[in-house]
C-alpha cells in the first residue's frame, strides 16, 4: 500500500466513505478496524482531525521504514498502530488492556477470545 | 465496556447432585427474590418459566458443535434457541424478566451450558454468564463423587459450592468432605444450605467469569488426608513470587490448552509480567478465554502470581515445570500441594 492512497484518505472529511473511492479489505480485521474508527468518531470519541494527525505519524513513519529499505508496515497494520496510539491517548484503553488481549490471543487464538 | 456489560441480563446455572436439593433452592430463590422477574429454564431446557409459571414446552437436548471444527467449543443448541426465544420476549417487554436461572439435571455436562455464552455471539450479546453454582448432597457426597463422572464436572466447573444435607453427617465426615472439594476445586467457596435457605447473595451475582473477581484459593486446599480419593477431577495452583516472561508463559498456555483442550475444564491466572505495573488476569473455559489488565500492584507489594487450572488427569509435574521454566527469573515457587 502506497502512502499515496493514505493521502488521499486524509484528505476526506467525514464519513470519508466516499462512492467514488475504491477501499478494498485484504481481510476483515481490516474492515473491523477501520469501521471501528469511523464509529468512535462519528460518535465523539475523538475529532476526526485528531486521527489524522495520528494517522498521519504512522504513515510518516512507514515512509521512513520503507525509504530505509526496510518492510512497512501495511495500510491497515498503519491504521491498526494509530487506533491503539490514539484510544491510549484518549484513556478508551490502556497499554496494559492491549497486552492482555494479545496474550489471550496468542494463547487460544482469535475466534477463541472471549470479549470483556 | 462496563456499561453494555450492565445491559446484559445476568445467567446463574444452577447444577448439583440428583436429589442434592436444587429445586428446592430454586423455589426458595423465585420466593425470597418476588418483586424479582425471573426466567428459569429447567432440566432438559424444554421448560421456560417465569415467576414459575410454566410458558413453553418443546424440545429434547441438543449438543452442537460450532462450524470452526473446535471440538470444545460444542454449544447447546437447544440454549440457544430458548435464550433467544427469550431475547425477543424481553426486546418487546423488558419488563418481562431482569434474570435467567438455569437449572440443569444432575447428569448434564456443564461445559457446553457455559461454552453458550462465549461463543455464540447473538447470546453473548444479550446475557452475561454471572456463575456456576453446584449443590452437593453432604450425606451422599462422597458415594456419587465415586460413581458418578458427571458429579466430578460439577464440581470442578463450580464458582461456588452449596452443601446441603449438612446436619446428616458428623463433623469428621465434614471436614472429609470439604478438603476433597477443595483439592478438586480450590477457587470455588464452599457454602451451607439449610432446606433450602441460603443468603441469596452466596447465589447471585457471584462474578464468577468476572476478572475483576479475586482470586481466592479454598485454605481446605492444603488439607492433609490428600490421596484418600482418585479423583478423575483435581486442581493445580502454582504460585510464584518471581515474574512471568510474557511471551513464555503464552506459549505454555497455547500448548497446553492446545492438547488439554478437553480436560481443561476451569482456569485462572492473576499474574505478574516483568516490566508490567497492572496484574494481568485471564480465565477459560476449555479453549475459550478471556483476559484484562486488573489492579495496579502496589508500591513494594510482593508481586505474587497465582494460577489454578482444574480438570481431568492434568499432568501436575509437566505443568509446574514448565511454568518454572515461563518465569523471568529461577526462584523456587511455595510448593503448593
Amino acid at each position: 500500500m502506497t502512502s499515496a492512497a493514505a493521502s488521499s484518505l486524509l484528505g476526506k472529511p467525514l464519513p470519508c466513505l466516499d462512492a467514488a473511492e475504491d477501499i478494498r479489505f485484504d481481510a476483515p480485521w481490516e474492515a473491523k478496524v477501520f469501521s471501528i474508527i469511523v464509529k468512535l468518531s462519528q460518535q465523539g470519541c475523538f475529532t476526526w482531525a485528531e486521527w489524522v494527525d495520528c494517522f498521519s505519524k504512522e504513515v510518516a513513519a512507514a515512509d521512513a521504514v520503507e525509504a530505509a529499505g526496510g518492510q512497512p508496515k501495511t495500510y491497515y497494520e498503519q491504521w491498526l498502530a494509530a487506533a491503539e496510539t490514539l484510544l491510549v491517548a484518549k484513556g478508551m484503553t490502556s497499554p496494559e488492556q492491549l497486552l492482555a488481549k494479545r496474550f489471550a490471543i496468542g494463547s487460544v487464538g482469535p475466534a477463541h477470545l472471549i470479549a470483556s | 465496556m462496563s456499561v453494555l456489560q450492565d445491559a446484559k441480563v445476568p445467567v446463574t446455572i444452577l447444577t448439583g447432585f440428583l436429589g442434592a436439593g436444587k429445586t428446592t433452592l430454586l423455589n426458595r430463590i423465585l420466593h425470597e427474590r418476588h418483586g424479582e422477574r425471573i426466567a428459569v429454564i429447567e432440566n432438559e431446557f424444554g421448560e421456560i418459566g417465569i415467576d414459575n409459571e410454566l410458558l413453553v414446552h418443546d424440545g429434547s437436548e441438543q449438543i452442537v458443535e460450532m462450524n470452526n471444527g473446535c471440538i470444545c467449543c460444542t454449544v447447546r443448541g437447544d440454549l440457544v434457541r430458548i435464550l433467544g426465544q427469550l431475547r425477543e420476549r424481553r426486546a418487546r417487554d423488558p419488563e418481562a424478566f431482569s434474570r435467567v436461572i438455569i437449572e440443569t439435571t444432575g447428569l448434564a455436562d456443564p461445559a457446553p451450558v457455559a461454552q453458550t455464552f462465549f461463543i455464540d455471539e447473538d447470546i453473548a450479546a444479550a446475557y452475561r454468564l454471572d456463575a456456576v453454582v453446584t449443590v452437593v448432597d453432604a450425606r451422599h457426597a462422597a458415594q456419587q463423587l465415586d460413581e458418578s463422572h458427571e458429579a466430578q464436572e460439577q464440581v470442578g466447573f463450580a464458582d461456588r459450592i452449596l452443601l446441603s444435607k449438612l446436619d446428616l453427617v458428623d463433623t469428621a465426615e465434614q471436614r472429609r468432605l470439604r478438603e476433597r472439594l477443595a483439592r478438586m476445586n480450590p477457587r470455588a467457596p464452599v457454602r451451607e444450605v439449610h432446606f433450602g435457605a441460603a443468603p441469596i447473595g452466596e447465589l447471585l451475582d457471584i462474578g464468577g467469569f468476572s476478572l475483576d473477581a479475586i482470586l481466592e484459593i479454598e485454605p481446605g486446599f492444603l488439607g492433609e488426608d490428600a490421596h484418600e480419593h482418585d479423583d478423575s477431577v483435581q486442581s493445580f495452583v502454582f504460585r510464584s513470587g518471581a515474574p512471568f516472561d510474557a511471551d513464555r508463559l503464552q506459549a505454555f498456555l497455547r500448548e497446553t490448552i492446545a492438547s488439554h483442550a478437553r480436560d481443561l475444564m476451569r482456569y485462572k491466572g492473576v499474574v505478574a509480567f516483568a516490566g508490567v505495573d497492572h496484574r494481568i488476569v485471564f480465565q477459560g473455559v476449555h479453549m475459550v478465554m478471556s483476559a484484562d489488565a486488573g489492579r495496579p500492584w502496589a508500591e513494594g507489594e510482593l508481586r505474587e502470581s497465582k494460577l489454578v487450572f482444574i480438570g481431568r488427569g492434568l499432568p501436575q509435574r509437566e505443568f509446574r515445570e514448565a511454568l518454572e521454566r515461563s518465569l523471568l527469573q529461577e526462584s523456587p515457587a511455595a510448593p503448593v500441594q
